[in-house]
């Protein structure tokens, strides 16, 4: 497995390289984005980085503070999700900037009016944190690491809703601005990061001859129980609270969403990432699902703004 | 409407300040300098196009690409610059079509919503006359006023900037001004109001110890001057006097998507009542 697995990811990250350095060269026209759609895949792959890192943390969490034994083993892997996850977002940002090399001006010219500094300001405290927890998790030190669980939590809620705060306090489209995003957001983190987690459980034991108990990742996959209504139910408020009232720019969005350019990606995240999963859990047996679509749609709905 | 928003603005700031007065021992928080605030603004340029005389011949655009070193617009039509721009939209069925044409520079908002919105500040608010200006030199290309624009008056470098295919020289403007100087790859670019005009204009009428008078402000820009059926004016609001005033005040006059408070100082006449 290893032998095809490193030339391969080697082989990808070559070509990613190779890519990235055309776009410097090029400039950003080469990624498709354009006029009305400024935001592109970088944008989505950074909000969804950031949900599975958030999503990971909290499973990390969950298992330090509720001292649910059976979990312990999987604490690791969830901060190791959770830091790989964040690095990813950063790098998905830097990948987007027009001018990646002035993007120290973050730091020295910070304006503390845009949500996106707050943004910055947060990643950056909750790395550290991601950092200290899985140290002192290495280390063996358990108090200290239920004290960054403590904070982790109310971090993690922090550092998605800021993200979520970058799309819905913008008058300027109609998708996104609205209240539930930070909720929204959230909860598709959590349903995300738990599917990446579980995951990267799957693929260690089957792969890398890990040994672990069955009875860990069903115990975790029971979550999804929770999440996905939760996540269903946030979706569908957003969906009849936009689509009631008919104003007109709300509704041509859910136009585009349902019926229009969009609906091929939105039905698939609606199917295969809802209710599919929903239906498999639900039923006799509920192991991996993708939480995946719900991001990278909402990311897409301003898109169709004017 | 504007007026109420005004008085309400004013006292809530009134009242903050005595908050914070009331709080502060020391007397620097006075209401004085909350009230200062809301007439800072010395100048607020502003311009006035009437719908019922353009004739979307679209001279305004091609003007101010030439004026600001604007580039080529490439193949890719949605990676186009065109600080000002004029759309066109076609309404009813036949025989009852008509076109409805719809000239747009920045609207310059005096609560604009792409200024707060950037990271590192580098768009910004010219104190003294309200104008939105950015900071080429600072921009960081995260492309978040171009979103937050509910105009779509912002745009973004997306290529190298070309002029006639070559790579874009200091084509017409060999010695510009900073805000119209050579853009590279990458970053976000906009109107200015021909800021360099202005700059001018207000550096000649301080040498000769006057102020700027209406007349030479009228047909400062290089779109209004070009316009050929006059459909633009410019002008200070502050001046009630002013051609655009003037303008402002008539029963035709109305803003771009007024309800989101952004308070645009670009007023559109209505072709009629």
């Amino acid at each position: 497995m290893k032998k095809i697995l490193i030339p391969l990811l080697l082989a990808v990250m070559g070509l990613a390289l190779f890519a990235w350095i055309h776009q410097l060269q090029t400039g950003l026209a080469v990624t498709g984005m354009n006029k009305p759609a400024f935001w592109g895949i970088y944008i989505v792959t950074f909000v969804f980085f950031i949900g599975a890192s958030a999503g990971g943390i909290a499973v990390a969490a969950l298992s330090h503070l509720a001292g649910i034994e059976k979990f312990k083993p999987i604490s690791r892997v969830a901060e190791v999700v959770a830091i790989i996850s964040l690095v990813l977002a950063m790098l998905g940002i830097m990948f987007d900037l027009g001018r990646p090399d002035r993007m120290l001006n973050l730091f020295l010219h910070p304006q503390m009016t845009s949500p996106l500094t707050w943004d910055v300001i947060v990643i950056n405290i909750y790395f550290v944190l991601c950092l200290a927890m899985l140290y002192f998790s290495i280390k063996g030190n358990t108090k200290l690491v239920k004290i960054f669980a403590c904070i982790s939590i109310p971090a993690f809620i922090l550092v998605h809703s800021v993200t979520a705060w970058i799309f819905g306090l913008m008058k300027s489209q109609p998708g996104w601005h609205t209240s539930i995003l930070a909720p929204l957001f959230i909860s598709s983190a959590l349903v995300s990061g738990l599917a990446l987690v579980i995951m990267a459980l799957i693929f260690a034991r089957n792969y890398l001859n890990v040994k672990l108990n069955e009875e860990i990742i069903t115990g975790l996959g029971k979550y999804f129980k929770i999440l996905l209504p939760v996540l269903f139910y946030f979706l569908f408020c957003e969906f009849l609270s936009t689509g009631f009232p008919q104003i007109p720019k709300h509704t041509d969005v859910l136009k585009e969403l349902f019926t229009g350019k969009f609906a091929g990606i939105f039905w698939f995240d609606m199917v295969l990432g809802i209710i599919i999963p929903a239906l498999i859990i639900f039923s006799a047996a509920g192991k991996t699902v993708k939480g995946i679509g719900i991001v990278s749609l909402l990311t897409f709905f301003g898109v169709f703004a004017e | 409407m504007e007026e109420k928003n005004k008085v309400s603005r004013k006292d809530f700031l009134k009242l903050g300040a005595a908050a914070g007065a009331a709080l502060a021992v020391s007397d620097l928080i006075k209401p004085k300098s909350a009230q200062a605030k809301e007439t800072k603004v010395k100048h607020r340029y502003a311009m006035v196009i009437d719908l019922a005389r353009c004739i979307g011949c679209e001279a305004c655009t091609v003007a101010c690409k030439v004026e600001h070193n604007v580039p080529a617009s490439p193949k890719n039509l949605k990676h186009r610059i065109e600080w000002t721009e004029v759309y066109f939209k076609e309404e009813g069925k036949y025989p009852y079509v008509r076109t409805k044409i719809n000239p747009r520079p920045c609207q310059q908002c005096e609560n604009p919503p792409c200024v707060g919105v950037c990271p590192v500040g580098a768009t910004y608010q010219d104190k003294e006359r309200g104008l939105v200006l950015q900071r080429y030199e600072r921009c960081i290309g995260c492309r978040y006023c171009a979103t937050a624009c509910p105009y779509g008056a912002r745009y973004f470098n997306w290529s190298k900037p070309k002029w006639r295919g070559k790579e874009r020289q200091e084509a017409l403007n060999p010695d510009p001004h900073p805000q119209i100087k050579k853009r590279i790859t990458g970053i976000v670019e906009k109107c200015t109001f021909c800021v360099e005009r202005l700059d001018r204009l207000e550096a000649k009428a301080e040498k000769e110890g006057r102020k700027i008078n209406d007349e030479e402000l009228h047909l400062l820009c290089t779109c209004v001057n070009t316009c050929m059926t006059r459909a633009r004016h410019l002008g200070d609001l502050n001046d009630p006097d002013s051609t655009v005033s003037k303008l402002a005040r008539s029963g035709r006059a109305m803003y771009s998507l007024e309800e989101l408070g952004t308070h645009p100082k670009v007023i559109y006449l209505k072709e009629s009542f």
